[in-house]
């Protein structure tokens, strides 16, 4: 991966080899209103995902490493393009969820069909003239995308609080804030053969509990990009010859 | 925020318990960081010395640098907003402990001074015995909070010790105590606080209990008296007819085999004289003869001395004699000890007694030192009481004087308050505050003679000696006592824009 500008503090290693939202690629200075990241992608991968934005919006393009550039597509304020019918790369999710500028949260997904030949991926951050923020990225994943569909609604938000918080002798509060992770957790209910069996290699058992980009999507359609891992490996079990329910609860990479 | 500087040869990690990007990016790998306690030795002073707990490290500290090298170089700091007004508490060494699959633990070790000292003797005041330490460690001395007429210090360590121990229990003595940091010793009366006195809020502490230990039926020290009141004399006999030459006996300081003083000694040139060192301070006037003022057919000769400057107090003496003529033979030892307090002389020891003595001979013989109690008494008679120990000088108004101070100390009562860790008091500063949590609201005021950092927590307890002073009576205005009176009752605060008007 490499990037048209950085600051020497806050280099591009930082988005990949990096697993902390808050250690940032930046952009060198907050002059810099675009700069785009390029990522040698190799065949089989089928999502990027992206935490701790800081950006107006951002541009996502595919090409051939010859430098074919395809058109662009917009959704939202992101823009993601991919349009090359001969490797037949399809846009099917782009999400970009937005927080406060440079809120770890501020989150983008985008999701297609996996291609069999290496493309470069260019990502570019845009902001506005006036805007005093430096453009800025958390943590870059991209790979394989494990689709598990069959979430129950509702799927539980909470907050884990790692703040201090305490009452003084004047009956005041002191209060140390620290960062509030959001844990999702529910149930799926999957195929056994179809959904299971990849669900658990992929959430613990082959892997333990790595963090993972992931996109929780609940039956009513709400959607969360988290960056984060299982808290616990999820349990399941069995209730019907080939149908399972699987419970997780997700927790989300603040710091 | 914590900050924690790792320094690993040529490599620094930059480490908190939370992330923090600012002058640099400090990774989130600290698991937990032990308590960090600066406890004076005594309540009543000492050396206030950093104990430091566990520093417990996530493995990812040391992807680079696998595995985690045995030591590492520890510099830990508290900060508000970035390492430019970063406030270091302390710097050390962390040594390996554990390497598990989830963690990696160092111990932490602060800076050790280890110089020795073997029976060494402080004079002087207390300023300079600190400073003429200080020059050794290579430390610089801080004294801006000593007391203003340092006190006298005469005192011989006992034995082989650390220098930072002797000072430890020298500063409590005097109730003193001292912390170093940066390798800057800062020497603190405890009578004074360390800077100015830091007044905080409710708002800047949780909710405090206060602890009154019970009253003491005594202070105890044992008193080595003043070493220029040892006496020792010798009764020769003499058994020649004529006594025309001198003699003389010399008195050597013998520590550990080796003479540490020139000799001293006197000389008795005639029969009827006395030797004496210094000669200035003969006496005779204990002798059950007055030997001077009868005629040569004396059958004895009294040696009296009276020493004034003996370099050490605990030593064994060498007492030789020669004289050309006469010889003195048999010589009947008889070492006396003067009892300041009872002033009476009594024996305290005796080795050797009725063996000849010729010229040139030299006899050994041991000095005890004699002691007893210096008693400072409490009010409760059925109260504990406290051994004071060392004793650090030998006059007993001295020693009167400071366990008067321990004592008070160790009677005040003792207060505990835990504050955020972001203005906390050093070590030896006044904290004031009036709680008003207590059923009527209380003036305190505490110094610092222990903090605890407590990292988890983000809490430092500060405890220490303190008083609850008078108590400020907060009571209800009885707004009743206005209406019904026949007067008309008119309260104006025209800055608050606040006017009540009752009429009667």
């Amino acid at each position: 991966m490499t990037a048209s500008s950085a600051n020497s503090a806050y280099p591009v290693t930082n988005l990949y080899l990096n697993d902390s939202p808050k250690k940032k690629w930046m952009a060198a200075n907050a002059s810099v209103t675009m700069a785009y990241l390029t990522i040698k992608a190799r065949p089989g991968s089928n999502g990027i995902g992206i935490v701790g934005i800081v950006a107006d919006s951002v541009t996502a393009r595919i090409t051939d490493p010859s430098g074919v550039t395809w058109g662009n597509v917009t959704w939202g304020n992101v823009e993601w393009g991919v349009d090359q019918p001969d490797i037949e790369l399809t846009a099917e999710y782009a999400r970009y969820e937005e927080w406060e500028q440079s809120d770890t949260r501020n989150a983008l997904w985008v999701s297609f069909d996996q291609f069999n030949t290496p493309v470069d991926i260019i990502i570019e951050f845009r902001k506005d003239t006036g805007n005093p923020a430096v453009l800025a990225a958390g943590v870059l994943v991209i790979g394989e995308m494990v689709d598990t569909p069959g979430v129950r609604y509702p799927i539980s938000e909470t907050h884990k609080d790692n703040g201090i918080y305490r009452e003084t002798s004047g009956g005041g509060d002191y209060s140390k804030g620290r960062d509030i992770a959001r844990v999702f957790s529910g149930d799926i209910n999957v195929n056994r053969v179809a959904h299971y069996n990849r669900f658990m290699s992929r959430a613990g058992r082959l892997q333990g509990r790595p963090k993972m980009m992931g996109l929780v999507v609940d039956n009513m359609g709400n959607e969360w990009v988290v960056y984060g891992r299982f808290q616990v490996i999820p349990s399941g079990s069995h209730y019907s010859h080939s149908r399972s329910t699987i419970n997780f609860s997700f927790i989300e990479s603040v710091a | 925020m914590l900050l924690v500087k790792l320094i690993d040869g040529a490599d620094t990690i930059y480490v908190s318990n939370e992330t923090h990007d600012i002058e640099h990016f400090y990774e989130p790998w600290v698991a937990s960081l032990g308590q960090l306690r600066i406890e004076t030795a005594d309540v009543y002073g000492g050396f206030a010395k950093p104990t430091f707990g566990q520093l417990d490290l996530l493995p990812t500290a040391f992807t680079n640098s696998w595995p985690p090298p045995r030591q590492i170089g520890v510099i830990c700091s508290v900060a508000t907003t970035g390492e430019s007004d970063a406030s270091i508490l302390f710097v050390g060494v962390g040594y390996l402990n554990e390497v598990a699959r989830d963690s990696i633990k160092y111990d932490i070790r602060g800076p050790e001074y280890s110089t020795k000292v073997t029976d060494y003797v402080y004079s002087g005041t207390l300023l300079y015995c600190f400073q003429v330490a200080c020059t050794t460690l290579g430390l610089t001395l801080d004294h801006t909070y000593d007391r203003a007429t340092s006190p006298e210090v005469d005192w011989q360590a006992d034995g082989e010790r650390l220098l930072i121990d002797n000072l430890s229990d020298l500063a409590k003595f005097f109730y003193h105590r001292f912390y170093i940091h940066n390798d800057t010793l800062y020497l603190i009366d405890c009578l004074l606080s360390n800077g100015s006195v830091m007044a905080i809020t409710e708002d800047d502490n949780f909710p405090s209990v206060y602890t009154a230990p019970q009253p003491l039926k005594k202070v105890t020290a044992k008193h080595t008296p003043d070493i220029t009141q040892y006496r020792i004399s010798n009764t020769v006999t003499q058994v020649a007819s004529s006594f025309f030459g001198f003699a003389e006996i010399e008195l050597r300081s013998i520590v550990d085999g080796v003479d540490q003083t020139s000799v001293i000694g006197g000389t008795a040139t005639a029969y009827n004289s006395h030797a004496s060192y210094p000669p200035a301070n003969a006496v005779d006037d204990n002798v059950a003869t007055d030997f001077r003022s009868s005629t040569i057919s004396l059958s004895y000769m009294y040696w009296q001395f009276e020493f004034t400057s003996i370099p050490e107090p605990i030593v064994e003496y060498q007492i030789t004699g020669h004289s050309t003529n006469p010889s003195y033979s048999p010589v009947s030892w008889d070492v006396l000890g003067y009892d300041i307090e009872t002033a009476a002389w009594r024996e305290i020891k005796k080795e050797k007694t009725e063996a000849d003595w010729t010229a040139g001979e030299v006899r050994k013989f041991s000095l005890p030192v004699p002691q007893w109690d210096v008693v400072v008494y409490g009010v409760h008679p059925a109260g504990a009481t406290v051994d004071v120990s060392p004793v650090c000088h030998t006059a007993r108004a001295n020693i009167d004087a400071a366990l008067t101070n321990i004592k008070n100390c160790l009677e005040m009562m003792r207060v505990q308050i835990s504050m955020p860790i972001e203005s906390v008091p050093k070590i030896g500063q006044g904290i004031t505050l009036t709680d008003e949590s207590l059923m009527i609201a209380t003036a305190i005021s505490a110094k610092a003679q222990a903090l605890v950092w407590d990292f988890d927590q983000w809490q430092c307890i500060v405890e220490g000696e303190g008083t609850l002073q008078t108590a400020e009576i907060v009571g209800f205005v009885d707004e009743y006592d206005y209406i019904g009176d026949a007067d008309d009752v008119t309260i104006t605060d025209a800055d608050n824009a606040l006017i009540i008007e009752i009429e009667g």
